[in-house]
């Protein structure tokens, strides 16, 4: 039996008076990789934004057990491309909690940090300005600091946008392997990847456009009698 | 002599404050909201004045009141959230003209507050300046981690559940103690080019903060010093050729590292 780790149930969201989401229902188990997909404005981001627990929902409620650590890798554009911050402070700053006073980070810390870059491909770049990477090594070095601190839930906010194509093949057989360990929330528009990789897909365009559909036999949309063209039709992609 | 070597060393204290305090005002991109801390704490002196307090007690109590409140307006997450601080801004000015100009005999003081006269600077003065100075400098380097996550990616650092406001209400506290600091070097109307300027030319041969903080606090040290020498031999106001000093190095680094980066560039083109 798996554990519940997300349980929303009946969330709402608005933008002052401008609805965004409605009465969304999901529940998310231990070690399950589910896609959030929808058309742009359709409320995706702000759906994992509830999540992360940077927006709060005006209606409905969110749960999720104390004990599970999220990582989240936002969108690396989002992110002031001056700011003079090296690929090795981005990941370490992964590891800063509240009361982590004073400018040093311990041995232990730094010596993870480099077996993370190490296996990131990112340690040649450890001591380059972030703002200076490719999009694929910045989105990489977002995914090293959420994962410093092992989290247990990672969410993702469009991975793979802004990055070229090999940099998205590495990401996405990152994601697989930590899938093994880890659960994982995802916004996409990529539904190729989707339909390959995903253990579950919410269709999101303010409200839930389908009920959510599962892996079946090797087959995406298999179990709810649906074709990959019907919910990419439904889904506005 | 003596107030030439009382001039130095508040320059020199001054100098550490802004080159820490100013680096995060340059990274953090809140030149605004210093800007309006700035102007709402003349607000506060001006009050200080009438009611016969010290002024730079309530400077001091005035910027972190200030903090406080601005930290409270950006929580509301408003949209017009430059419009309340810019009305802070001049509402804070107005507040500190008006009350000085009631408290009869005080004119004079507040355009030291608003020009700054560096030499004028006393012992005591010297003593508040440099407490002022640990203060500033215990809180960046106890919460420096944290202040850098909330800089680079807020919404990483709510997710990391730390607490954000609480420690933007600190770092802003810090900026403006140091505000209250340079007000008496440079005046009010100069302080956020002492504050800027440094890290923005800083910023331009380093991607690290800490190497960033010290060029940051040599070239203040060298902005103050070589102004209030200045000063004294063409017989002008300190904090006007502190600035002009500063904004000059500003345009002429700029120029000097375009260049540099045009010559690497046509090197390379060279090569390949």
């Amino acid at each position: 039996m798996k554990n519940n780790v997300i349980t929303i149930e009946n969330i709402s969201f608005s933008y002052d008076s401008e609805p965004v989401l409605k009465n969304i229902n999901m529940e998310i188990y231990e070690k399950d990789f589910a896609a959030v997909i929808g058309p742009n404005g359709g409320g995706k981001t702000t759906l994992l934004k509830i999540i992360a627990g940077l927006l709060k929902p005006s209606k409905g409620s969110l749960t999720i057990p104390e004990k599970f650590k999220i990582g989240y890798v936002q969108q690396h554009p989002n992110l002031n491309r001056e700011f003079p911050v090296t690929v090795e402070d981005v990941v370490l700053s992964g590891t800063v909690k509240n009361f982590s006073l004073f400018p040093f980070f311990n041995s232990e810390v730094k010596k993870k940090a480099n077996e993370l870059m190490a296996k990131l491909e990112l340690i040649s770049f450890s001591k380059m300005q972030f703002g200076k990477l490719s999009g694929g090594q910045k989105q990489k070095t977002l995914i090293a600091r959420a994962l410093i601190d092992n989290p247990d839930i990672i969410l993702l906010d469009e991975p793979v946008a802004n990055v070229d194509s090999i940099a998205e093949d590495e990401i996405y057989s990152m994601l697989r392997e930590l899938n093994e360990e880890k659960t994982i929330v995802m916004v996409s528009h990529d539904i190729s990847f989707v339909s390959s990789a995903v253990k579950k897909v919410f269709c999101v365009n303010k409200t839930l456009e389908l009920p959510e559909t599962e892996h079946d036999d090797g087959s995406l949309f298999s179990k709810y009698n649906k074709t990959k063209n019907t919910v990419i039709h439904k889904c506005g992609l | 002599m003596i107030f030439f070597i009382n001039a130095f060393t508040a320059a020199f204290l001054a100098s550490i404050a802004s080159g820490i305090a100013g680096t995060f005002v340059y990274i953090k991109k809140i030149t605004f909201i210093a800007g309006g801390l700035a102007h709402a704490i003349l607000g506060a002196i001006g009050f200080s004045v009438f009611m016969g307090f010290s002024p730079v007690k309530g400077a001091i109590i005035g910027s972190i009141l200030f903090s406080f409140l601005i930290v409270f307006i950006k929580n509301l997450s408003l949209h017009n959230e430059d419009t309340i601080i810019g009305t802070l801004w001049s509402g804070g000015m107005a507040a500190g003209i008006l009350f000085t100009y009631m408290t009869p005999g005080y004119n004079s003081n507040l355009m030291t507050w608003l020009f700054g006269n560096i030499l004028m600077v006393s012992k005591s003065d010297l003593i508040y300046l440099a407490l002022l100075d640990i203060a500033v400098m215990a809180l960046f380097f106890v919460f420096y981690k944290m202040f850098l996550i909330i800089s680079f990616d807020s919404d990483f650092a709510i997710v990391k559940k730390l607490k954000v406001s609480l420690l933007n209400f600190l770092m802003f506290s810090a900026i403006s103690i140091t505000i209250v600091i340079l007000m008496q070097v440079v005046g009010l109307i100069l302080v956020i080019a002492l504050l800027t300027v440094p890290p923005a030319i800083a910023s331009l041969f380093s991607c690290r903060v800490p190497i960033i903080i010290f060029i940051s606090f040599f070239l203040s040290l060298i902005f103050t010093f070589s102004g209030i020498a200045l000063s004294y031999f063409v017989n002008a106001p300190s904090g006007a050729v502190i600035i002009i000093i500063a904004v000059a190095c500003y345009f002429i680094s700029v120029l000097v590292n375009g260049l540099i980066k045009k010559f690497i560039c046509a090197s390379k083109q060279k090569l390949t």
